[in-house]
């Protein structure tokens, strides 16, 4: 057989690169060209509106008026504790809305949804204390993670009220430019509009109140009919801020579908939400009395107005977009209602705040001494804090006792070990070679995770080495995948062990031994003879029996063999075991069924 | 000595210091330095699009996008040292936001006759990136794009992916085994 041009690791990782330099086409003059024309473009998008002037008979009650029109507001929404101290108003809206009261310290008093997607917004973030930038902060990046400000829908409205009006245009002004510093970082093309709302009126705050929209978006509707454009304020306030803003620069050429369907420069649309409505209820197969909410709002997406549709049946969210012209469906999405936008997960804020719940430090320490097996007078550089990790309070704690450092995170609430880590203490000052105390943990009271004790029983076992020749013993507690798996690493011999074990059914769900190249390690070291018996409850063959398996069939005798590798794998839905190892001139690849032993495949190469 | 050039080479191209510097000068409206930003890791951008999206055309609109972005936000960038992982996390969104337009296609065509010149690789060169999209599963793809063309360290891969550390170095080998066993096959077939 001609010997082959054997491809290497490095091989094919050259090849992909130089690939990839030749198939990238190379077109910087339209990119250029096209960042030239969003950088004039984004100098019309940024707008910043002044108050609407026409009511002047309430100019002179503006000031005062300004606290009453707070308490008028939208929803009733200002609870009547803050009414007095409400200094500053701001509100926020893309599709969610929010509104944020602060008092004359700029400090904010309350952060109030004012419709169900400004209710995800909130979500269980707690404001108080925090100043008005670093809460409007918040609201933002919350807005970001939940995938509320995109790419495509990234039109921000901010509406600051205060009672003094000095102050109301210079906090725009900071807002404008933190906002938009922050979208920048996350670098997201966004257009933030602010406008100033000491001056609003009633008729607007009215209007605001029976459409359940913003008193904010209310005003720039007004700022839109009064600058001529032919929409009713019906009409406006089922559009999304990004439409309002397309409408008011201009960038938004084509009319809206007329609200009743009429015709308004277009005919044949398919004219009203409720006719879009329709349209993607019986797309989904339900109808209008299974639904617990719904929403439609009319954008303008991709150069075309379109109906987003929204509703929820059940503990499903219904998301559509509708063509409103020609009633076609463009996209929708469902999904559990938790997560109404499905934006990639990120570790969330925990929902509760820390309190007088929490297990004290000494009742912590109860816990992971006794888990650890130490003696409280024998523990050095005792560490613990307080954190938050993926949603829950947890205390992390690292301390020392022998020669070995323990970490530990424990769930601050119910004192349940999430995870445990211990390591041999590298300390130089640590005498070397001193023996492991002998530890006894035991398992955490109400924990159902086993022991380090058991993992060490099945895994030495699985293995077929005595305990007491093994060195370098690590185990880690750690979730993969969604399970809680122990991650134990030793070594035995000139083999080095790496395990991870399911941490309630002691399943093994990985194996991988390897040669040692520790070069300290003597070269030829015999491997210990084992006498594996299979694990109590494990269905997995013991790696010697695989190794029978293998060198039968490749007709080796075991003491030829180098370099010897096997990997617990899953393939297809079954356990296999991946084994690669030499013998002679020959290089030798198995996939062996770990359950039955039977080869799968095989490969023998010069 | 023709890889140890291209080793070189690479190594120049996504040298953190240089790239930080050229973004900066981009930012200052400097159109050459935006050039050589451009030229030095646009292969970068659209192999990470490339091996999320499988579809030569939306990679390279893409990655269209992703440098008017850079252009766009050069001035909001805070070097943390890592500006590939900077462009990268642009492209990731980028390609997040494409993904669920795809998710409506059904099948994944035979995408290979979308590419604008295969002719210009060698025959090495054509298996592997036949064999990237064809054999590796999405994970994968991504893990040997960004080591191999972005010149990611297996860390940096788990950082950016979101994934534990063990499992990118477990399906990089295993993504490697499969690119090696798609090279041995193709050498029995004689291509």
């Amino acid at each position: 057989m001609k010997k082959s041009h054997e491809i290497t690791e490095e091989g094919i990782n050259t090849a992909l690169r130089s690939s990839m330099e030749k198939l990238t086409p190379d077109k910087f003059p339209a990119i250029l060209g096209d960042c030239k024309e969003r950088k004039d473009k984004k100098m019309d998008n940024i707008t910043t509106i002044k108050p609407n002037k026409r009511k002047h008979v309430l100019r002179y009650i503006a000031a005062a008026a300004a606290f009453l029109l707070i308490v008028g507001c939208a929803f009733g929404l200002i609870r009547n504790a803050d009414a007095k101290n409400v200094y500053t108003t701001v509100m926020i809206d893309v599709n969610p809305s929010v509104q944020i009261n602060a008092n004359k310290n700029e400090r904010v008093l309350s952060v109030t949804p004012l419709n169900r997607d400004g209710e995800v917004i909130i979500g269980e973030l707690d404001f108080s204390g925090s100043t008005i930038d670093v809460a409007v902060n918040a609201v933002i990046g919350s807005m970001l993670k939940h995938g509320y400000i995109t790419e495509t829908r990234n039109a921000i409205l901010i509406s600051v009220m205060s009672k003094d009006k000095a102050e109301a245009a210079e906090l725009n002004s900071k807002l404008y430019t933190e906002v938009n510093a922050q979208l920048s970082a996350s670098a997201i093309d966004a257009s933030v509009l602010s406008q100033d709302m000491t001056d609003s009126n009633t008729e607007s705050n009215r209007l605001a109140d029976e459409y359940g929209i913003s008193c904010g978006k209310a005003q720039l509707i007004d700022t839109i009919i009064n600058a001529g454009h032919p929409y009713t304020f019906e009409e406006l306030a089922h559009m999304s801020i990004s439409a309002l803003n397309g409408i008011l620069n201009g960038t938004i050429d084509t009319d809206a579908p007329h609200h009743n369907g009429g015709s308004h420069g277009e005919s044949d649309n398919v004219g009203s939400e409720e006719a879009a409505l329709a349209i993607a209820l019986e797309h989904a197969g339900v109808t209008l009395d299974q639904l617990s909410w719904y929403e439609i709002c009319l954008d303008f997406d991709d150069g075309i107005w379109v109906y987003e549709v929204e509703f929820v049946v059940g503990n499903t969210e219904y998301e559509y977009e509708i063509n409103a012209i020609t009633g076609e469906i463009i996209k929708f999405e469902t999904e559990l209602d938790d997560d109404p936008h499905g934006a990639p997960p990120v570790t969330e804020r925990p929902t509760q705040q820390p309190g007088s719940n929490f297990l004290s430090e000494d009742e912590i320490r109860a816990i992971v001494f006794n888990h650890a097996g130490v003696n409280a007078n024998d523990v050095r550089e005792f560490e613990i804090e307080l954190d938050d990790e993926h949603g829950i309070w947890v205390y992390e704690v690292e301390f020392k006792a022998g020669n070995i450092e323990y970490d530990y995170v424990v769930n601050a609430v119910t004192g349940e070990i999430i995870k445990s880590e211990t390591e041999v203490d590298d300390d130089p000052t640590a005498a070397p070679g001193t023996p492991r105390p002998t530890a006894q943990p035991t398992q955490q009271p109400g924990s159902e995770f086993l022991s380090e004790d058991e993992i060490r029983a099945i895994v030495f076992n699985h293995a077929g080495v005595n305990a007491n020749d093994v060195r370098e013993f690590e185990i880690e507690l750690d979730d993969e995948d969604g399970i809680w798996v122990y991650e134990v690493d030793f070594k035995a011999g000139n083999i080095e062990y790496d395990y991870v074990v399911n941490a309630v059914t002691g399943a093994i769900i990985r194996v991988e031994t390897e040669i040692d190249d520790d070069p300290t390690a003597a070269p030829g070291t015999p491997r210990p003879t084992a006498q594996p018996t299979q694990q109590p409850g494990s269905e997995l063959l013991s790696e010697d029996e695989i190794r029978a398996i293998v060198f039968n069939h490749a007709g080796v005798n075991a003491n030829d063999v180098r370099e010897f590798e096997i990997e617990l794998d899953d393939e297809d839905g079954i356990w296999v075991y991946e084994v690669e190892f030499e013998s002679g001139r020959h290089e030798y690849s198995y996939e062996v069924n770990a359950l039955t032993g039977e080869i799968i495949d095989y490969e023998i190469d010069d | 000595m023709l890889q140890f050039l291209n080793v070189l080479a690479e190594s120049f191209d996504h040298d953190p210091a240089r790239l930080d510097k050229l973004i900066a000068e981009t930012a200052l409206g400097n159109e050459s330095a935006f050039e050589e930003l451009y030229r030095s890791i646009k292969a970068s951008v659209y192999g990470y699009s490339l091996s999320v999206l499988k579809r030569p055309h939306d990679a390279e609109d893409v990655t269209h996008d992703c440098f008017v972005r850079i252009y766009a936000n050069a001035g909001s960038y805070v070097s943390h040292g890592k500006p590939l992982a900077w462009i990268l996390t642009i492209a990731k969104r980028l390609c997040f936001d494409r993904l669920s337009e795809q998710k409506n296609l059904t099948s994944l065509d035979n995408c290979e006759n979308d590419f604008s010149d295969l002719s210009l690789l060698s025959s090495d060169e054509l298996t592997a990136v036949r064999s990237l999209i064809s054999l590796l599963s999405d994970d994968e793809r991504s893990i040997i794009m960004l080591h191999a063309v972005s010149g990611f360290r297996h860390r940096e891969i788990a950082e950016f992916l979101s994934l534990p550390l063990s499992t990118v170095l477990s399906k990089y080998h295993r993504a490697i085994k499969k690119l090696k066993t798609a090279y041995i096959q193709d050498e029995r077939n004689g291509k």
